[in-house]
């Protein structure tokens, strides 16, 4: 059994992914952290890549399951730092994900007897794909999401939106390659549109942030629905650079957290542009990037993923897309605006400006700056990138792809700027599934206490018991 | 004849069984567990059981009746006779912590 | 010869105690560990004489229809295997502990070692019987030995219940003699699919009920977490580590080779009460305060894995069932050992006040959380390799609510045993300042050592095939009853 090797392009794709991110939160952490909790995060860093490692290189899918358990564990350990309930509700979920990836992993190797990863029977995918959907975030699979994200310390964060669930993403595009999967095309496109208007409802800026995180991986994961090479190639530039941008984007806002003490958006005081520029100015290169400015490796991602659309024809799914570009737009103009521009100049200061007192404090930008660089290296360099997925990028700078792209941010721009008010009070969300979660556990608390009232301590009503279920026994078997 | 007392074996296990269920007193739990024991041994022994047989001692003049069943029968009665001299032990040990041998009073043990 | 050794040395063992105690504590001195490492290399070697093909000892010369007969074969020799590395591990435990001193604890261990390898051997129902009736009383005085309230009544419902069962088990023996003319095993495997359908039914939920009782599944399991968590810690490690696992073992025995051809719904009946136990233990142990009560549950939870195993009936599910096993022996003597050892040095049981153990006792907690990793199925670990077998079993037979429960119990078992480790690892005071002895530390060392190799050895070894192997020829009555019959 060939269990590791080396991978090809799709592998290597995320393998870089990986690798420049937890680079860069490696970085960061010397900033974040203090004393000993810096160390372990350390250490921490250093497992999760080497396990993410292991499970893009796995050839069989079991491998790939351990692995990815293994990068879950040491994110939990995380998160469980900040937050333990929330990282129990984060650790159960990925356990359940990945129990429900073993059925189907059984079947496969059952039925084709091979555990190698690749497209698999019809029957076993679904398994499958309910199992990496938990990872990924499906919508109405999501539940733990932003509960994770919203408790977790921030470098966990932009860990686990930059390759976390990238993971899942992975083993999605290995199950199936260049068939066309109308499924995930809709679930795609549901994600996106799902992610963004969730993501407007909020106010905590890292829940907002996590919800971007669905909605950006519904454009991946219609992209791999198409099936194409050019639908593919999208998915996974988009997936790269989601991983820099969106680490880009946690780390900055995970330092105005530290910063004034807050997630909430309403409590910035916006005043970071002035107190905080060169945060302003990185977190300025990832909102540029999340929204599609020419220019930027989102741009292109964003283009290749609808011209694959276009291709096919698959207009529904292509506009749902554009809906959610512009749904993009203006939340991230909304946590710009709120996070770091709404205040006055002139408002007392609160804090000193940023500097470079010593070595963490520059470490810890030091990260950004890679993340922000690598960011527009894949945008205005986007030749060079693509000719490494095999084909070339002539035409992506096509005066049309740049006109609807700009349009769209500004549309997008102008929509913020009427409904600000509105937008501003950030009304909770009512289309969570955590209430039908926690009605979930009420039920099993309830057996639970009934189990309990079972255990009275009574030897009679024991026996009595095991001599009703004898008699079913008997009645089964008589049947 | 013998389907009668296969009757008779299963009734006796069922009063056994009835007697642990519904009797509160741990000696008559004991009692139940003997009964239940008889029951489940009668059982047995009619297993071996030969219309007009002799007992399987060598001059034998006629059918014998089988005589596995009895060896049977001895080895579970020893076994049953250890098990209940156990069980009293314990009930005298329950009976000094307790002060009583009532069951549904012996319940320090639950969920 | 080995295989009616591995028997009568314990059994002599256990009469020589005495004799050797009235004569002052030094012969004690000398020939207890003898002993010890006699059953368990005798064990061992009994295990190993049955692995590769079937060994026999007929006893008096009589051929199996008439007399009584051991039998090895590869089922009995994993488990025996699993008996001997439990047994020897908890004497261990318990002589570092007390010594030589009490010598009536010996007594009753040797008695209970060698019953569970006359169960482990024989070919024969009645004979079977016999040795469950002294390995449960032994089993019995083993939970109420240390005398406290906690433990005599334990014992005594432990004892109440046991018996029932065993009553069962007599009745379901006494209908297949009435039936058969015979209790040898495998002239009853031969005899059984011709029986009217009605007997056929009563013998099987007798069978049933009765090994249920004993090995604590679901309905039946009341006695179970009293027991295990009032004994002290070796007996603990060795109730739940062995002791239900040689009920396991017959109930697979006699559900293979009674009922394999002749009545496949016994199978679906064994497969429902092991997901109402994986259900009901994992339920209840997530409320646990009492840790070794939590850890007793736990039990009857992993029970119940190993019985959706045993419910599949394909050579998979066996092997997956006889895999879980030895592991769960490693996984929860090693737990019980760890956590027993634990609560004796702080004197409570309570989990709250066990906060920051870890930064006092560092080996024994990390011991402790291998194994908890373990039990939970953390992937490269044993636990996770059986569980994912059980999946793959129960995937191939095509039950997905019983691999769905799998799944279902391994969320709710991480979600306490999380609660428990984080207790350890929350920082907090008031521990005396000592590491728990060398030997101790050992045990659990050696214990954790075993799941890391365990669940490794899958990825570079066929060491599943030959699992794979064990079932399958479990499975193969005809071979069984040839083997047994013909010689």
């Amino acid at each position: 059994m060939r269990a590791m090797a080396f991978g090809d392009p799709v592998s290597m794709v995320f393998v870089a992914s990986a690798t420049v991110l937890s680079l860069a939160v490696l970085l960061y952490n010397e900033w974040y952290f203090e004393g000993k909790e810096r160390k372990t995060f350390r250490f921490l860093t250093v497992g999760c890549w080497i396990a993410s490692l292991g499970a893009l290189f796995a050839q069989d899918w079991l491998v790939f399951v351990i692995f990815v358990e293994l990068v879950s564990l040491t994110l939990w350990r995380m998160i469980a730092f900040a937050d333990p309930k929330a990282a129990l509700i984060y650790l159960l979920a990925q356990l359940g994900a990945a129990g429900i990836m073993l059925i189907g992993v059984a079947g496969v190797s059952l039925e084709t007897g091979s555990l190698a990863m690749g497209p698999v029977p019809p029957e076993w995918r679904w398994f499958l794909l309910f199992g990496l959907g938990i990872k990924t975030a499906f919508p109405g699979l999501h539940f733990w999401l932003p509960k994770a994200h919203g408790a977790a310390p921030t470098p966990a964060s932009a860990l686990l939106s930059g390759f976390a669930v990238k993971l899942g993403v992975y083993g999605i595009a290995r199950l199936g390659t260049f068939a066309s999967a109308p499924e995930l095309l809709i679930i795609g496109s549901a994600m996106a549109l799902f992610g963004v208007s969730m993501a407007l409802m909020q106010h905590d800026a890292k829940r907002l942030l996590a919800y971007h995180t669905v909605s950006q991986l519904g454009y991946v994961v219609s992209a791999l629905g198409v099936g194409t090479l050019l639908g593919v190639a999208g998915a996974l530039y988009h997936s790269l650079a989601h991983a820099l941008f969106k680490g880009l984007l946690f780390l900055s806002v995970g330092r105005l957290e530290k910063a004034y003490g807050t997630k909430d958006l309403r409590r910035f005081g916006g005043r970071a542009a002035w107190e905080m520029p060169y945060t302003f100015i990185v977190f300025i290169v990832g909102a540029l990037a999340i929204s599609g400015f020419p220019g930027m490796s989102g741009f292109v991602s964003k283009v290749l993923i609808k011209e694959a659309l276009m291709e096919k024809g698959m207009y529904p799914a292509y506009w749902a897309l554009q809906v959610a570009s512009i749904g993009t737009v203006i939340s991230f103009c909304k946590l710009g605006y709120y996070g770091f521009l709404s205040g006055s100049k002139e408002g007392e200061g609160r804090m000193a400006r940023e500097g470079f007192v010593c070595f963490r404090d520059f470490s810890g930008l030091l990260g950004m700056v890679f993340l922000a660089a690598g960011t527009i290296f894949l945008g205005l360099g986007a030749g060079a990138a693509t000719s490494f997925f095999g084909f070339s990028a002539s035409g992506f700078f096509a005066r049309s792809d740049v006109f609807s792209s700009l349009f769209i941010v500004f549309l997008g721009a102008g929509i913020f700027y009427l409904a600000k008010g509105f937008l501003a009070s950030g009304f909770k969300g009512a289309l969570t599934l955590e209430a039908l979660l926690s009605e979930a556990l009420q039920i099993l608390a309830s057996v639970r206490s009934a189990l309990v009232k079972m255990h009275s301590g009574s030897l009679r009503f024991y026996l009595a018991l095991a001599v009703f279920a004898a008699l079913a026994i008997l009645c089964y078997l008589a049947r | 004849m013998i389907k009668i007392s296969y009757a008779t074996a299963i009734f006796v296990f069922c009063i056994g069984l009835y007697t642990i269920l519904s009797k509160r007193n741990l000696f008559k739990t004991v009692i139940g567990l003997t009964i239940m024991e008889s029951g489940a041994l009668m059982l047995i022994v009619t297993a071996g059981y030969v219309h007009g047989g002799v007992p399987p001692l060598i001059p034998m003049e006629g059918q014998a009746v089988n005589p596995l069943p009895h060896a049977f029968t001895l080895t579970a009665i020893v076994i049953g006779a250890s098990d209940v001299a156990l069980a009293l032990a314990l009930v005298i040990k329950v009976h000094r912590r307790y002060k009583t041998v009532d069951l549904d009073k012996i319940r320090g043990l639950k969920e | 010869m080995i295989l009616t050794l591995a028997v009568i040395f314990p059994l002599s063992s256990a009469f020589v105690i005495p004799l050797l105690h009235l004569y002052g504590s030094r012969g004690l001195r000398l020939f207890l560990p003898i002993m010890g490492l006699g059953a368990f290399v005798l064990t061992l070697a009994a295990a190993a004489s049955g692995f590769g093909d079937y060994a026999l000892a007929f006893f008096g010369g009589w051929p199996a229809r008439l007399g009584v007969v051991f039998v090895a074969d590869g089922l009995s020799s994993v488990f025996l295997a699993l008996a001997a590395f439990g047994c020897g591990a908890s004497f261990l435990y318990f002589y570092e502990q007390m010594g030589t001193g009490p010598w009536r604890f010996y007594v009753i261990f040797f008695l209970l070692q060698a019953s569970m390898n006359g169960v482990l051997l024989t070919g024969d129902l009645f004979n079977m019987f016999v040795f469950y009736e002294i390995f449960s009383l032994a089993a019995y005085l083993l939970v109420s030995y240390s005398l406290t309230w906690q433990a005599v009544e334990a014992g005594l419902k432990y004892l109440v219940m046991g018996t029932v069962g065993a009553f069962f088990i007599l009745l379901g023996a006494a209908y297949a003699f009435i039936a058969t003319k015979t209790l040898n095993m495998a002239a009853l495997a031969a005899s059984f699919p011709q029986m009217p359908k009605a007997t056929l039914i009563v013998i099987a939920a007798c069978m049933v009920v009765g090994f249920s009782l004993k090995a604590g599944a679901f309905p039946f399991h009341f006695w179970l977490p009293d027991a295990h968590s009032s004994a002290i810690t070796a007996v603990s490690a060795l109730l739940s580590g062995v002791v239900v696992k040689v009920s396991i073992y017959s109930l697979i025995r006699v559900s293979l080779l009674f009922f394999g051809d002749a009545l496949p719904s016994v199978f679906d009946v064994i497969t429902v009460l092991g997901v109402l136990s994986l259900l009901g233990g994992h339920l209840m142990a997530s409320r646990q305060q009492d840790i070794k009560r939590l850890l007793a549950y736990s039990t009857v939870a992993q029970i119940g894995y190993i019985m959706i195993g045993v419910g599949m009936g394909t050579a998979t599910g066996i092997a997956a069932a006889v895999f879980h096993s030895f592991n769960h022996m490693l996984m929860k003597s090693g737990l019980f050992i760890t956590a027993g050892r634990l609560a004796e040095e702080i004197k409570t049981r309570n989990i709250q006040d066990m906060k920051g153990l870890y930064y006092h006792r560092r080996g024994m907690v990390l011991a402790f959380t291998v194994l908890a990793a373990a039990i939970v199925g953390v992937p490269p670990l044993n636990g996770f390799m059986s569980k994912w077998y059980l999946v793959v079993a129960s995937v191939e037979k095509r039950s997905f609510l019983a691999a769905l429960a799998l799944v279902f119990g391994t969320v709710i078992s991480a979600s306490y045993y999380i609660r428990v480790l984080s207790v350890f690892y929350t920082p907090g005071e008031g521990f005396s300042e000592h590491e728990s002895r060398r030997p101790v530390l050992a045990i659990a060392a050696l214990f954790s050592a075993c799941c890391v190799v365990l669940g490794l050895l899958p990825f570079f070894t066929p060491i599943w095939e030959l699992f794979v192997e064990v079932g399958s020829k479990a499975l193969n009555t005809k071979d069984y009853i040839a083997a047994v019959l013909l010689k």
